[in-house]
């Protein structure tokens, strides 16, 4: 049974179309995944399902009842549910509290307290089992905090469940669980649309998929009829036939020609991270793995001179720095493209020149007058070769999607003197075309100008495409090393659950 | 010029808005003007209207004297306007709230030490300079270093120099006058040109070729607007909100001996009015509070504005209080389109 059917919707923000032909039909006890690089459109049109934006145009039926939500609350009480990328919790409430936030229990004048945390309770142990729902939410890890965000979803019993990249802050045993739970949820009728970047999961998830490219529909796929084709869906995706990527591993091979770029000892006395050391060759793609949030983040961090209570030293050209401050850092040539772009990395509402000269303003003895022009050169010339789609210099980075305002970040170091890229999940929110784009800079960067890279991917997919040698990290410490044939995809989430 | 960029929106918005009320606004805009400026036109259309609007209701408003003293007036709104934005600009939640009281305490130190001689002018050039370092490491120690809310620092160093001052001034007359070079640069005229303006046009020059052009700019910006991606491109933040404090509080120093020339004589609540205006100065001219943005000409225009409103409004007839009244309506008005913008994105 049709429980939702959207036809022709159009949608526009100022001058930008970011739906021109949005066609989405969602059936009971199925789950729909919604499939598209970043600026399709799709998370425009689950926003428009559920009432956060008013389409321009087109029709949405729901439940045979053609419908006009003015905001989510209408849609809610209609019972369809929208799970945000961005977390949409209370940080110092519980987490229970959080999951029976909006629809209270009340006996008489009071909540009932007991009832709210048994709902909580039955969601969360399938979920997630083991999660302390009395646990405050600010102490979560992201992971976890994005389960209780679909638990919260849940919890107001859908007809219509909408999860918009769920599973980007996720390790692999909770995307499983989360995939089991919606497999249940399916079956006793509720209708889920399920979006993410990672295909593997789609594939695996979904009885069927809608594709959008450029704000319209492009393809709709079901599973039950057609094969589960990764290249047919990635051509509809990107527009364009895409050859199977094969890793290419050429580096490393003879020991011999190994020259040690840097050796990084960190003495540390914080709990998300341990006594650390490592090695990193010239042209080396080192990658860290591990599960979510085992201190590869703070790695980086401390690397770059940038973890204030952690002391890292590093040894480079048979010198020894004590990195204190990013500064020590970004003079030596060690250079961080932070996780979180828009956060650490951006000024959002400042230009791409802007952001792009900025970090020039921090070296010591930088003339007080900036060479305007000479500078405006460089990024043009950095522009065109990250192929970073711009309208111009002087628009502001916002305007940009996810993987051009990564490119952004990575390209405003390129007038340093890279020695070692720090690049922390460059690939996360960033579409499959633009992330391809990126990984093969950097492998070029490395095997053409001698870099050393340190990347740390949360998809374990592109550390076995993309990276020389693997180090397993859990808890803080590097527990595992992968080399040569020994990395796969496979191995290295192997190695990254066996310390459990 | 990229100060502006990030306006672009509320620009807009303001646009759309005006465009509403006034047909012919749009039609003057057209598409060949500059985006970045187009806030501090439409701050300085508003200030035309308000003076043909002025000059329709109370006769002798529209004439060059009324507007020459307009400017002369403006010029020290202006003046601590841009003591404000400095700190501001930085983010961090910056205002100065002691700018005037440091004023009025290197008014009253100094106004004794010169007493009307010129050869003293250089020793209270100094001892403004000092006093003002002293407030500015203050405050800047105290919310950069400590971590303080620059709010309850800066109302607090306030509170602190204002007690100063009535101690000062206790039970006996504030005695001495400025120097004669400091009254003939503040308080007079040269034919019908105030003076003063020969500080604030060098002052103003200089103030936006450096938010234009050079390195401080782009710091002081990127700081304001994410200090996490500052601090992570190598930028030392809280050194960066201590200068600004310590500049702020230098600059308040110095325009305190101006406006003691301006005065010809010191008294003890000389520099606490300009408080509350050089904020709405900075709200009027655009630069967002939070920090991350702005223009000081868009700052000079929301003080000329200002101004110009409470010389209408005294000119009715409606004093201090309507002064004050219109102050806060306006800033409302302003606010409210502004971050009206923030709701609908």
């Amino acid at each position: 049974m049709v429980v939702l059917e959207a036809r022709g919707i159009r949608k526009h923000f100022g001058g930008v179309v970011a739906l021109s032909d949005g066609n989405l039909c969602c059936r009971q006890g199925r789950i729909t995944g919604l499939l598209g690089a970043n600026g399709s459109g799709k998370s425009t049109m689950s926003k428009i399902i559920a009432g956060v934006y008013k389409p321009d145009g087109g029709e949405i039926w729901y439940k045979g009842r053609l419908v006009h939500y003015r905001n989510p609350s209408e849609a809610k009480r209609d019972g369809i549910a929208l799970v945000f990328q961005n977390l949409s919790l209370v940080p110092d409430l519980t987490v229970w509290q959080n999951v029976v936030l909006g629809m209270e229990k009340s006996r008489g004048i009071f909540l009932d307290n007991q009832e709210a945390k048994q709902i909580a309770r039955d969601i969360l142990s399938k979920l997630l089992p083991g999660l302390d729902i009395t646990r405050k939410v600010y102490e979560l890890s992201p992971g976890e905090m994005q389960i209780v965000e679909v638990a919260k979803a849940i919890a107001e019993k859908p007809q219509l469940l909408i999860l918009d990249e769920p599973t980007a802050a996720l390790e692999h045993a909770q995307v499983k669980s989360l995939f089991a739970y919606m497999r249940a949820l399916a079956q006793s009728g509720v209708a889920i649309v399920f979006t993410s970047h990672r295909l593997w999961e789609v594939m695996e998830i979904c009885d069927d998929v809608t594709i959008f490219r450029n704000g319209a529909t492009v393809a709709y796929i079901d599973f039950d009829r057609e094969e589960k084709d990764p290249e047919t869906i990635i051509g509809h995706i990107t527009g364009e036939v895409v050859r199977p990527l094969l890793a290419e591993r050429t580096f490393g091979e003879g020991s011999e020609s190994r020259e040690i770029l840097l050796r990084a000892r960190i003495r540390s006395r914080v709990k998300s991270l341990r006594d650390v050391s490592l090695e990193l060759a010239r042209g080396e793609i080192l990658g860290i793995g591990g599960l979510a949030g085992q201190g590869q983040n703070e790695l980086l961090y401390a690397l770059a001179g940038s973890f204030p209570g952690v002391q890292c030293e590093v040894e480079m050209g048979g010198k020894k720095i004590i990195l204190r401050r990013p500064q020590d850092a970004i003079q030596n040539g060690i250079l961080l493209v932070p996780g979180d772009r828009q956060k650490e990395g951006l000024f959002l509402e400042h230009s791409v020149y802007s952001n792009m000269v900025f970090p020039k303003f921090g070296l010591p003895r930088h003339p007080v007058v900036i060479p305007e022009k000479k500078y405006r050169r460089e990024c043009e010339d950095v522009v065109r070769l990250l192929s970073i789609k711009v309208s111009g210099l002087d628009a502001p980075v916002s305007t940009l999607s996810g993987g051009n305002q990564q490119k952004v970040v990575v390209g405003k170091w390129l007038s340093f003197n890279v020695k070692v890229f720090l690049l922390a999940d460059p690939a996360k929110g960033v579409d499959i075309g633009a992330k391809k784009d990126l990984y093969e800079y950097i492998r070029r960067l490395a095997r053409e100008r001698g870099i050393g890279v340190i990347l740390y991917a949360s998809d374990h997919e592109e550390l076995a495409q993309y990276a020389d040698r693997v180090l397993i990290m859990y808890e803080g410490s590097i527990v595992a090393e992968l080399t040569g044939e020994g990395i796969s995809e496979e191995a290295i989430t192997a190695a990254s659950v066996q310390v459990r | 010029m990229l100060p502006c960029v990030e306006n672009s929106v509320k620009v807009r918005r303001m646009e759309t808005f005006l465009k509403k009320t006034f047909p012919w606004y749009g039609w003057i805009l057209g598409s060949w003007f500059p985006m970045q400026y187009r806030k501090a036109f439409t701050i300085l259309l508003l200030t035309v209207l308000l003076y043909v609007g002025g000059g329709v209701i109370v006769p002798g408003f529209l004439t060059l004297e009324q507007i020459l003293l307009t400017l002369k007036l403006a010029a020290f709104i202006a003046l601590f306007g841009l003591c404000q934005m400095i700190v501001i600009v930085a983010g961090g939640g910056g205002l100065d709230l002691s700018v005037g009281y440091t004023a009025t305490l290197t008014a009253v130190l100094t106004a004794s030490i010169m007493d009307g001689r010129n050869a003293y002018l250089g020793v209270a050039l100094l001892v403004a300079l000092v006093l003002g370092l002293l407030v500015g490491l203050a405050n800047g120690a105290l919310t950069s270093y400590l971590k303080l809310p620059p709010l309850v620092v800066t109302l607090a160093m306030a509170d602190i120099l204002q007690g100063i001052v009535n101690a000062y001034v206790a039970g006996k007359a504030i005695t001495g006058r400025p120097s004669p070079v400091l009254v003939t640069l503040a308080a007079r005229l040269t034919g019908v040109f105030p003076n003063i303006l020969f500080v604030l046009i060098p002052v103003a020059v200089l103030a936006i070729l450096v938010f234009e052009r050079t390195k401080w700019e782009q710091i002081l910006f990127g700081v304001g607007a994410n200090e996490r991606t500052a601090y992570l491109c190598g930028i030392n933040v809280k050194k960066v909100r201590f200068l600004t404090f310590v500049a702020s509080g230098v600059l308040a120093s110095l325009i305190g001996l101006l406006l003691l020339g301006n005065m010809g004589i010191a008294f003890k609540d000389m520099g606490s009015n300009y408080v509350m205006p050089s904020i709405a100065a900075v709200v009027v001219g655009g630069v967002p509070l939070a920090g991350g943005g702005g223009s000081y000409f868009g700052v000079i225009l929301g003080s000329i504005f200002l101004q110009a409103l409470t010389n209408l409004l005294t000119a009715l007839g409606l004093g201090d209080a309507g002064k004050w009244l219109g102050f806060g309506i306006i800033l409302f008005a302003m606010l409210s389109v502004y971050a009206g913008n923030r709701r609908s994105r």
